[in-house]
């Protein structure tokens, strides 16, 4: 095993990295912006380098800074994460090029399928499905007259897009081509790509994808499907896994697609291969996520496996860790993305400093975070905190399970998504899995709080007054003669 | 009992007094009596107590803007009351258009002179990576605007001002 690994990363995926290579017995650097400095994942790690940049952001993002943080200190290997640098192609390359191992595919496998116009060729090239579509490549008009041809509704995408940036539904003909121009301004302001393409929008689908690893020898094995049709502006609320009833044969079918693309592509490492299933179970090829994802610990739990040291072995060895046979499903995990935001307005960005944070029993939740009390939430980073994750025997324990640790998972002085998240849980839809992409703005009215009835509100109020010292005292070291010792008391 | 403590719940107004502390607790939610015993403070910020007899839990922390509450597997934010108002103010002052968080300008779509309608997007900033739009809050015309594109501000910085009306 590698002695040594940089994490070029913050937050909770830092933090989970940092936890598995340190379990591994690998030194483990990180790396980190002076908005950071007290972050979890500096103090976690053995060894922290600090970068310099205008902005937090800027931090992550400069290659060159965190290579020569590696080299400063022989690290053997370097975990991307997810976001940041982790599906640059250029960076990937850098990082070998300095003698460093990249935990991760090869640079021209990123490159592929980070281009979602060249990707989705490569699919149909290897026999996936994709969904009828139409490119812009040049001149607006002709695309828009191709793109009629397709029929309506439409998703417009950047070809160069990710995380729902340059994305937009297109219902008829006449609002084409200015929502067009919209994605194409989009496209070129936050991936410096203009190009654009459209494709038939799948009404109510799912999001089913499939988590694989390569040894980049044309060897590739799945770990099985996640289903993420919980979503809100594409981008993903609560995960679980196995997807709830999707046929044996189906489940099967979309696995081997996944493998098939991703043996074609001598796949290296850990990735995603992700779908949109149709209500009649068609599916089609979306994209192809060049490293681990956010929603990753629900695999793990369900197919008790350590992903991050699976990443690690392969990087070094080149081998898969495990046979196709060997991988198992059992029982049913599910995954909370606790974000900082305030989803009674419109789930705007939360700011502040936490002021109580408690987690639920670890044997009955895994939270994964890179947030402590005391800590403050900017406005620098992503507004994602932390994960929930719970696994049990079947889909409607891990529901039982997870929406219990969520009302003990408590976060205070920052807006948050708890809350919701439990709302969600317990609507009727989702326990009867009647899910699909468009979930949470059909059942909008659905996950809107419960009117506080007056006597909870009593309570509430009680609470926050008894909470206050000035008015416990009052309450209990009344000074008359008369006093009696109060209930009142420090444990 | 003079002291009272007044909160804002859900944009309405409560007033907690309490009535007498012998032989047993007892506060006034407005005007209505509660029964407390058993306080027990678990943890800094983890308390229980039982109220008309039943046992409650909650965490309790405080800030500069307000009261945080967790019972129950519910989350509750008491502003202060001088701020509630204080941002009431703020809001029926529609001239000045300020930033709830802080964050990066995206664009600015209007100068000064320009006339602008109610829900005219002025400005679009980004914040924690989400583009929010700005919008006009009535019509009128911009006096002035204090953000310039890619530039930061911080939480309450004035964005845009609007000719104050006749």
């Amino acid at each position: 095993m590698f002695k040594s690994i940089l994490i070029a990363n913050r937050g909770e995926i830092a933090c989970r990295v940092i936890r598995t290579a340190r379990s591994l017995g690998l030194r483990t650097v990180a790396v980190f912006h002076h908005a950071d400095r007290k972050a979890p994942h500096v103090k976690l790690a053995d060894v922290s380098i600090q970068l310099f940049a205008e902005t937090p952001t800027a931090a992550y993002l400069d290659s060159e800074q965190i290579i020569k943080a590696a080299q400063s200190v022989s690290a053997e290997c370097l975990h991307p994460g997810y976001g940041f640098l982790s599906e640059n192609a250029g960076f990937a390359k850098a990082v070998e090029a300095a003698g460093i191992v990249f935990v991760g595919p090869q640079p021209e496998v990123i490159k592929l399928m980070g281009d979602k116009i060249l990707s989705r060729a490569f699919a149909e090239k290897c026999g996936v499905p994709v969904a009828p579509s139409v490119t812009q490549d040049g001149d607006l008009s002709s695309f828009v007259k191709e793109a009629q041809k397709i029929g309506f509704p439409l998703l417009i995408k950047a070809a160069a897009g990710g995380g729902g940036k340059g994305m937009s539904i297109v219902h008829d003909a006449d609002s084409l081509e200015g929502q067009a121009k919209t994605a194409m301004g989009e496209a070129e302001r936050y991936f410096a790509d203009s190009r654009i393409y459209a494709e038939l929008y799948i009404e109510n689908p799912r999001h089913i994808e499939v988590q694989v690893l390569g040894d980049g020898e044309g060897n590739v094995i799945h770990l099985y499907e996640r289903e993420c049709s919980i979503q809100r502006r594409f981008q993903k609320v609560i995960e679980e896994s196995p997807a709830p009833s999707l046929s044996g044969k189906l489940r099967d079918s979309i696995c081997a697609a996944a493998v098939d693309l991703s043996k074609k592509a001598n796949y290296l490492n850990a990735g995603t291969v992700e779908f949109i299933l149709s209500p009649n179970d068609d599916f089609y090829f979306l994209e192809m996520n060049t490293r681990l994802q956010v929603e990753h610990p629900i695999t793990e739990l369900v197919c008790s496996v350590d992903l991050v040291e699976a990443q690690l072995r392969i990087a070094h060895t080149r081998k898969l860790p495990w046979l196709q046979k060997d991988v198992k499903q059992s029982g049913h995990a599910i995954e909370c993305r606790i974000c900082c935001e305030e989803p009674e307005n419109d789930f705007r960005p939360a700011t502040g400093i936490i002021k109580v944070l408690a987690t639920p029993n670890a044997e009955d939740a895994r939270f994964d975070s890179g947030i402590e009390q005391g800590q403050i939430v900017s406005a620098a980073f992503d507004s994602m905190v932390g994960k929930l994750i719970c696994h049990a025997e079947n889909r409607n324990l891990a529901t039982k399970k997870i929406a219990k640790a969520l009302d003990e998972l408590v976060l205070l002085g920052v807006s948050s998504n708890i809350d919701y998240l439990g709302r969600i849980l317990r609507n009727p839809n989702f326990t009867k899995a009647h899910i699909h992409t468009g979930f949470l703005t059909d059942n909008e009215e659905e996950l809107k709080p419960a009117k506080l009835a007056e006597d909870e509100a009593a309570c509430v109020l009680l609470a926050a007054s008894l909470g206050l010292k000035d008015f416990r005292t009052l309450s209990f070291d009344t000074p008359e003669p008369y006093a009696s010792i109060g209930p009142w008391r420090n444990l | 009992m003079s002291e009272s403590y007044k909160f804002n719940l859900n944009e309405k107004e409560y007033e907690v007094a309490i009535s007498k502390c012998h032989p047993e607790l007892t506060i006034l939610v407005d005007g209505t009596a509660f029964a407390v015993d058993d306080l027990i403070q678990i943890s800094e910020n983890h308390f229980s107590m039982r109220i008309n007899g039943q046992l409650k839990k909650f965490w309790w922390a405080q800030d500069e803007e307000a009261i945080h509450l967790r019972s129950n597997g519910r989350t509750y934010i008491l502003p202060y009351l001088d701020h509630i108002s204080a941002t009431q103010k703020a809001a029926t002052n529609e001239d000045i258009i300020k930033a709830n968080m802080p964050g990066l300008v995206v664009s600015v779509n209007c100068q000064p002179g320009s006339m602008v309608s109610a829900g005219d997007v002025l400005i679009v900033i980004e914040s924690m990576k989400m583009q929010i739009n700005i919008t006009a809050p009535r019509d009128g015309e911009v006096e002035s605007v204090h953000a310039e594109t890619n530039s930061a501000f911080q939480k309450n910085a004035e964005l845009i001002s609007l000719k104050a009306q006749e």
